[in-house]
């Protein structure tokens, strides 16, 4: 194999070991980072609601 | 050069590894900045100025704010996934267009959005155009389209160098822009009266209704905000919460990226009170508007502004397709994006046309973005197989069909053609103006999440999408006590026109003895033979609605819903099942007819199965009469171990009033269970040959070696086989023809022994002194006298069972090998539980194999006491054959591993073993 090759398929190797043993740690402690609660959609829901509102009203608005 | 390409290489690398928990460093704060600073580009002072020529400023207020917030709102939602995994949307992606769908996908978002940077360059030879008017300078003839190139050049350049030098970039680029956009609305507030610009209107209107502009306004907004769903992950994968991911986003450009739209508003407005015309370039405003030496000021400042984003957008595009195609080179890449830009610069009209390109851009982005919240929220449910998301070697869930997500391309293609059959962006035309109301965009994006959703309703289109449930499956077991409701009064009609289309061709004959005027309540018992019991059942009962007894399989093979809409009652077989007999009882006490079928299998030869004792007990504990349809003619038409339908087979079931009330009151448990097997029995080939119905069908014994897996000349077990009409041993090379009424016929010479084959195959012949040799026989001739012999199917099979029940009375039967074990807890999917072990003797079953929910290896004990006889498949789905073990809320299919197994053997096994146990 030629040397470019060959470290083109180390810099692979490496980078795939990298890989899974990042996704094993995700899958591992898939809760690590925090995740949004019922209550942040439901904030959310609120305010998406609220811009709509404002959309349809600003059709009136002139 | 060297050092660069590696540094893109770590940079795409490390651009596409997932982001680990402990490396995320970006809070709300941080990540709201750098998000605006993306947000933000000369290109925002275009939609301002264009949002102007069609609404009034108030308009326009709510537009670029609430109309774009709205969008973020619901579009940002899938970067929690990024968030979660720290990964990049393209990566999610993958599982929505497959492994290869993407990467086109890649290079569309590119094609589509790059032209952005073509305005970029187009403002900034506009900006130095007019400035050089300002001063007095004439530049030559097309000196606009060389600023332009000189823009995109250096750009390109920059972003060539790699990573250094973008960083550098935008750490002028942020700055810069942020301080022309206070400059601008100083002098845009101050040089015209505050009053001038809150009470504008468009003077001009070329539309007869004013609600159309709004809208139009509206559907920039969305356009605009939703053109950066391809990069909106890349910050947020650094986030260190959910929630500050989300805001980051929505805010970032809802506030910081809508703020300079209404900045390029103002100015375009204080532009056209001053001057009378609409101008969105800040330095010739500067000049106009405020002193020359401003405009000065702001060539440095925008100059570098739209070069900054020309070289950040060559660099963050060139990062996406090398992680995309990773053999290219990142400098190529770079340089093809240059080339690109350069093209539309020198066609010189994105400006011309930037609301037609606002809403083309649209119509692919809308798409995506549905695709990808559906896809996260409602039909992943938030879990993703990194693994094959990431192509690993042994991974492939998301390969689909040669690497493309039919579904999903489909999905997106209808979006397109959603927005696009609303309103044509190139000509203005609206075709529909109601749906218009909602905006093409929006009108898009609903449609496209909703057909995507309900695509992944049908079962197999769940089953072709979610390749990948074994990684997340649904593990809540069936609810097997939810009360059945009665067969869909809609759906119903709708079945006995299909039922009666599909049994006319065979000539079904019902024949409905004296029913007495039988009506509702009442049980349905029916011989089991294939699918078209199914067809004929509820032909027979018309016109009554029924309710029947079914396999949980049927359920997860044509979706729940659609299974409870048709009457079914869910269960597994061969198992005691509460749930199943309040339902059942539920169904005649509401006053309905209930079907069952009680063999619980189909014929594998066209004989009936012993019933169970329990049916009996059931029909003398819900004293509602009873009614037995003997069904002939559907094992022949499509028996299961060949189900291709045999044009030639008419069908005929006997409908008889078995036992009244009265009748079930009066006789015992075993009266009863004798009359209804006697009703019930059956034996297709005798009801053949008794009506002489020739079947010639050319295949019609290909595959009877899985029923009759024994040979009858040598006595070798699983070395049958079939062929056309010709059954063979490929042991001993005895063969059997099947004629045209089912009998199997073996001629063999009176002389010497010798088989004459009457077919061409290829066989081991016999040689008169046991030689074998491989050699094609040919039909032949011969004057030598022949004998036949002849032997009926069942009996064949009969005599395998009571071989099986020597070997077992002779301590000689035992299973005992690896296979592979799917659970089917629900009907929502199966899982597959990998490599287990299975043995079974005169004690039962032991069946390990990991179980899905602990993660630890079980053992699943069946005493032979307790199964009356077990599910079998020769086929099941395309996997081979197969048997089921069942508990209350799981059933587990076993397929085999290792040679030596075959389901009918088995089952044989199953059924004497309990007798056994019985008779003890």
């Amino acid at each position: 194999m030629r040397g470019k090759e060959k470290e083109t398929l180390q810099v692979d190797n490496k980078w795939e070991e990298e890989l899974i043993r990042r996704i094993d740690q995700i899958e591992e402690t898939a809760d690590a980072v925090q995740t949004m609660t019922k209550k942040d959609y439901a904030v959310a829901g609120v305010i998406t609601l609220l811009c709509l509102l404002f959309v349809v009203v600003g059709a009136f608005i002139h | 050069m060297k050092s660069t390409n590696e540094q893109i290489e770590r940079e795409a690398y490390l651009g596409i590894l997932p982001v680990g928990a402990k490396e995320r460093t970006y809070g709300f704060l941080d990540a709201l900045l750098v998000l605006s600073g993306y947000c933000i580009a000369t290109w925002s002072y275009t939609q301002g100025s264009y949002l102007a020529t069609l609404v009034g400023f108030k308009q326009l207020l709510i537009g670029a704010f609430f109309g774009a917030i709205l969008m973020l709102m619901i579009y940002q939602l899938p970067v929690i996934l990024s968030v979660r995994y720290g990964i990049d949307i393209w990566i999610w992606l993958r599982s929505v267009f497959g492994t290869k769908g993407v990467k086109i996908m890649t290079v569309i978002i590119i094609l589509i959005n790059f032209p952005w940077y073509a305005v970029c360059c187009d403002l900034f030879a506009s900006s130095m155009s007019s400035l050089a008017g300002v001063f007095g300078i004439e530049l030559p003839k097309g000196s606009h389209l060389a600023l332009a190139l000189l823009c995109v050049i250096v750009g390109t350049v920059m972003a060539y160098r790699g990573i250094k030098t973008i960083t550098w970039t935008t750490r002028i680029l942020v700055p810069a822009l942020l301080v022309v956009g206070v400059i601008v609305v100083i002098i845009g507030f101050t040089s015209v009266p505050t009053k001038v610009i809150w009470d504008y209107i468009p003077k001009e209107s070329n539309y007869d209704n004013s609600i159309i502009p709004y809208i139009l306004s509206i559907e920039a907004n969305f356009a605009f905000v939703i053109t950066l769903v391809g990069g909106m992950a890349e910050i947020p994968r650094l986030c260190k919460s959910e929630r500050s991911g989300y805001y980051a986003g929505v805010l970032g450009q809802g506030l910081a990226g809508s703020f300079f739209v209404v900045v390029g508003a103002v100015m375009a407005i204080a532009m056209e009170h001053v001057t009378g015309k609409m101008i969105d370039d800040p330095t010739v405003m500067m000049a106009t508007l405020a002193i020359p030496a401003l405009g000065l000021t702001s060539l440095l400042l925008v100059a570098f502004a739209n070069i900054g984003t020309q070289a950040v957008g060559s660099y963050i595009y060139g990062v996406m397709l090398k992680s995309t195609f990773k053999k290219a080179d990142y400098r190529v890449l770079v340089l093809a994006l240059g080339v690109y830009v350069g093209l539309l610069c020198v066609w010189g009209k994105i400006i011309n046309y930037f609301g037609t390109f606002l809403t083309i851009s649209a119509c692919i982005y809308a798409p995506l973005a549905a695709l990808l919240f559906v896809d996260f929220f409602f039909v992943r449910k938030q879990k993703l197989d990194l693994k094959s998301a990431y192509e690993l070697k042994g991974h492939n869930h998301y390969y689909y069909t040669k690497g493309f997500n039919l579904i999903g391309i489909i999905c997106l293609v209808a979006g397109v053609a959603i927005s696009l059959l609303i309103y044509n962006p190139v000509t203005g035309e609206i075709h529909n103006e109601f749906f218009f109301h909602l905006t093409p965009t929006g009108c898009s994006l609903v449609g496209t999440g909703l057909l995507y959703y309900l695509l992944c309703k049908i079962p197999p289109v769940y089953r072709y999408v979610r390749k990948d449930v074994s990684f997340s499956p649904d593990t809540k077991p069936f609810d097997r006590f939810k009360e059945p409701p009665k067969q869909n009064l809609f759906l119903t009609p709708i079945l006995w026109i299909a039922f009666f289309l599909l049994t006319v061709s065979a000539k079904l004959k019902i024949v409905k003895g004296d029913n007495r005027g039988i009506k509702p309540p009442f049980l349905v018992l029916g011989t089991h033979h294939s699918f078209t019991d199914f067809y004929v059942t509820p032909l027979a009962l018309f016109p009554y609605r029924a309710n029947y007894v079914s396999e949980l399989e049927g359920f997860e093979n044509y979706g729940e819903w659609l299974y409870r809409q048709l009457g079914c009652l869910g269960t597994r077989k061969f198992i005691d099942d509460m749930g199943l007999i309040k339902n059942i009882k539920r169904v005649v006490d509401r006053g309905g007819i209930l079907v069952l079928y009680p063999e619980a299998r189909y014929a594998n030869v066209g004989t009936s199965s012993k019933l169970q004792p329990s049916v009996a007990k059931l029909v003398k504990m819900l004293k509602v009469p009873v009614v037995t349809l003997n069904m002939k003619g559907n094992y022949l038409q499509s028996p299961i171990w060949n189900l291709t339908k045999r044009k030639e087979a008419k069908l005929y079931t006997e409908m008889t009033y078995a036992l009244t009330k009265e009748d079930i009151i009066n006789m015992s448990v075993d009266e009863i269970y004798d009359k209804l097997s006697e009703l019930l029995s059956y034996d297709e080939y005798a009801w053949q040959r008794e009506q002489k119905m020739k079947i010639t069908y050319g295949k019609r014994a290909e595959g009877l070696h899985m029923p009759l897996y024994q040979c009858r000349e040598c006595g070798v077990e699983f070395l049958m086989s079939s062929k056309g009409s010709t059954l063979f041993c490929q042991c001993c090379g005895a063969s059997w023809e099947m004629d045209a009424y089912g009998t199997l016929v073996r001629e063999l010479d009176l002389k010497d022994n010798v088989e004459t084959r009457t077919d061409e195959t290829n066989v081991n012949v016999v040689l008169p002194d046991k030689q074998q040799n491989a050699m094609t026989a040919k039909r032949e001739v011969e004057t030598i006298p022949k004998e036949k012999h002849e032997i009926y199917i069942p009996d064949w099979y009969e005599w395998q069972r009571k071989n099986v029940m020597e070997q077992i009375n002779c301590g000689q039967y035992r299973l005992d090998m690896r296979v592979r074990v799917e659970a089917l807890p629900n009907a929502k999917n199966f899982i597959d539980c990998g490599e287990g072990h299975i043995c079974h003797n005169r004690e039962g079953f032991e069946l390990t194999f990991m179980d899905y929910e602990t993660k630890h290896e079980i053992t699943l004990r069946v005493s032979s006491s307790t199964l009356f006889s077990i599910h079998t498949e020769y086929d099941y789905r395309g996997k081979g054959q197969c048997v089921t073990l069942s508990t209350p809320d799981n059933t587990y299919f076993i397929y085999p591993l290792e040679e030596g197994f075959n389901a009918t053997k088995i089952q044989f096994a199953v059924e004497y073993l309990y007798e056994s146990k019985k008779n003890r």
